[in-house]
């Protein structure tokens, strides 16, 4: 994590947490106000926070938390995207390019679409949320707007890795994957998440996969990358 | 802190303060949209009670527009500070009012209150947070990190007796929480995404 960001995080803690000078909590109040992020953040910490009592209190219960086997990863949810991201859209779209990537493709070779000039870029940031069986992909992206290129924020998960792989597939109607593009040597970056930056030709109509998988550097070679995520993504053309 | 962020929230406030002195009622529409989650969420914190929220945010609003529309505040800019402190001397006064307060309970009176917690849409609420958070802990591969946030969160444990009583360093600790937090962000909005598209018919 960044350091601006874990320091925030902390303000955020000891804020709730009681832990606040006076004169801490004050200003921190007033900011509360006028920051829509930071409410964010506390809200989603109140709800944690709050769910958290009532799983444990349903548990010393011994009352099961309704949960149905077989359950898919997906809700349908729509494209999320937020000023503050966008704000990044220059900055992330240098750390994915200075990252080691390779490309990884069964169809005929992608050019490429920068040819040195500025592309539009646009940041998305996709939701890992488990859903309903059967339900559409939780992540939902509209072509046509004219983004050369996208970045898709990523969560890398509550383990500590060395380095991310993360690998795009196309799902076939006939349930087989295609991988299209794979970057490897990735870490976290803006706001703790990894940012995959993906040529708008790779992402046609259709369903995607992708996968995030992380590597320890402790580990002898020969051993697998350890599966951290997997995000569904539908793409429609405008 | 951002000091741009800051410096337009200044702006804003000022702006927003000089209209509503002015009469400019878009600016008291403004005004009231910009700050009232804030200040239910303030309120809420403080009170621990939602219906009590709700109503000393109307309070808040009433005793804020009625001081700016006739005299203005002293400090514009700093109105967001203005709104925070009214809506948490509300708070306080309400904590000092229960507890001068030692009134015997009226078990029959009580038991006409009606109980917000079986609120059918609140239940539904709390059902899908319970899974939510379910789904969260069953993402997290260690025992220890579960015990993390159940220490914290549950038990409301400093985070340095934590660190020392688990074993983590303070770093994994905040990496923890933090994506703990930045998961149920995203839950949170599926949840509201999802509800947008409900078909009512």
């Amino acid at each position: 994590m960044n350091k601006n960001y874990t320091e925030e995080s902390r303000l955020i803690e000891r804020y709730l947490a009681d832990e606040l000078s006076e004169k801490e909590r004050e200003a921190f109040e007033e900011r509360m106000l006028y920051s829509p992020a930071l409410l964010d953040e506390l809200e989603a910490a109140e709800r944690l926070q709050q769910g958290l009592q009532d799983v444990t209190a349903l548990e010393m219960a011994n009352i099961p938390v309704g949960r149905s086997s077989g359950r898919t990863r997906s809700v349908v949810v729509t494209l999320f995207q937020s000023p503050q991201y966008a704000m990044a859209a220059s900055v992330l779209l240098l750390i994915s390019l200075s990252v080691s990537s390779f490309l990884l493709q069964q169809s005929p070779p992608i050019t490429s679409v920068d040819g040195g000039m500025p592309v539009q870029t646009e940041i998305i940031s996709l939701v890992s949320v488990r859903g309903s069986t059967g339900s559409d992909p939780v992540n939902t992206l509209s072509l046509g707007d004219g983004a050369q290129r996208y970045v898709m924020m990523l969560d890398p998960g509550f383990e500590d890795y060395s380095r991310f792989r993360t690998t795009v597939y196309r799902l076939e109607n006939s349930g087989a994957k295609t991988m299209l593009w794979q970057v490897d040597d990735m870490s976290p970056g803006y706001e703790d998440m990894l940012a995959l930056s993906v040529p708008g030709s790779v992402l046609e109509a259709g369903d995607f996969e992708i996968r995030v998988e992380g590597w320890r550097n402790e580990w002898p070679a020969a051993h697998e990358y350890e599966q951290v995520n997997t995000l569904t993504l539908r793409v429609s053309s405008k | 802190m951002n000091d741009n962020t800051l410096n337009q929230e200044r702006e804003i406030a000022a702006g927003l303060v000089e209209g509503v002195r002015s009469g400019d009622r878009a600016a008291e529409t403004q005004m009231v949209e910009r700050y009232s989650r804030g200040l239910r969420y303030l309120l809420r914190r403080k009170t621990r009670d939602v219906p009590l929220a709700e109503d000393f945010l109307q309070e808040t609003w009433a005793i804020a527009l009625v001081k700016i529309r006739e005299k203005g505040l002293d400090n514009p800019q700093r109105l967001a500070g203005y709104l925070a402190g009214i809506a948490s001397n509300l708070a306080l006064g309400e904590l000092r009012r229960v507890h001068r307060q030692r009134t015997a309970v009226n078990s029959d009176v009580v038991a006409l209150i009606p109980d917000e917690s079986a609120n059918p849409f609140r239940q539904a609420a709390k059902a899908e947070t319970c899974q939510q958070v379910q789904d969260l802990l069953g993402d997290l591969k260690k025992d220890r990190d579960r015990e993390i946030l159940q220490c914290f969160y549950v038990r409301e444990e400093d985070k340095d007796s934590i660190c020392r009583r688990l074993g983590v360093d303070s770093v994994h600790f905040n990496r923890v929480l933090y994506r703990a937090r930045q998961r149920m962000k995203s839950a949170i909005l599926a949840s509201d995404r999802r509800s947008h598209f409900q078909v009512i018919s």
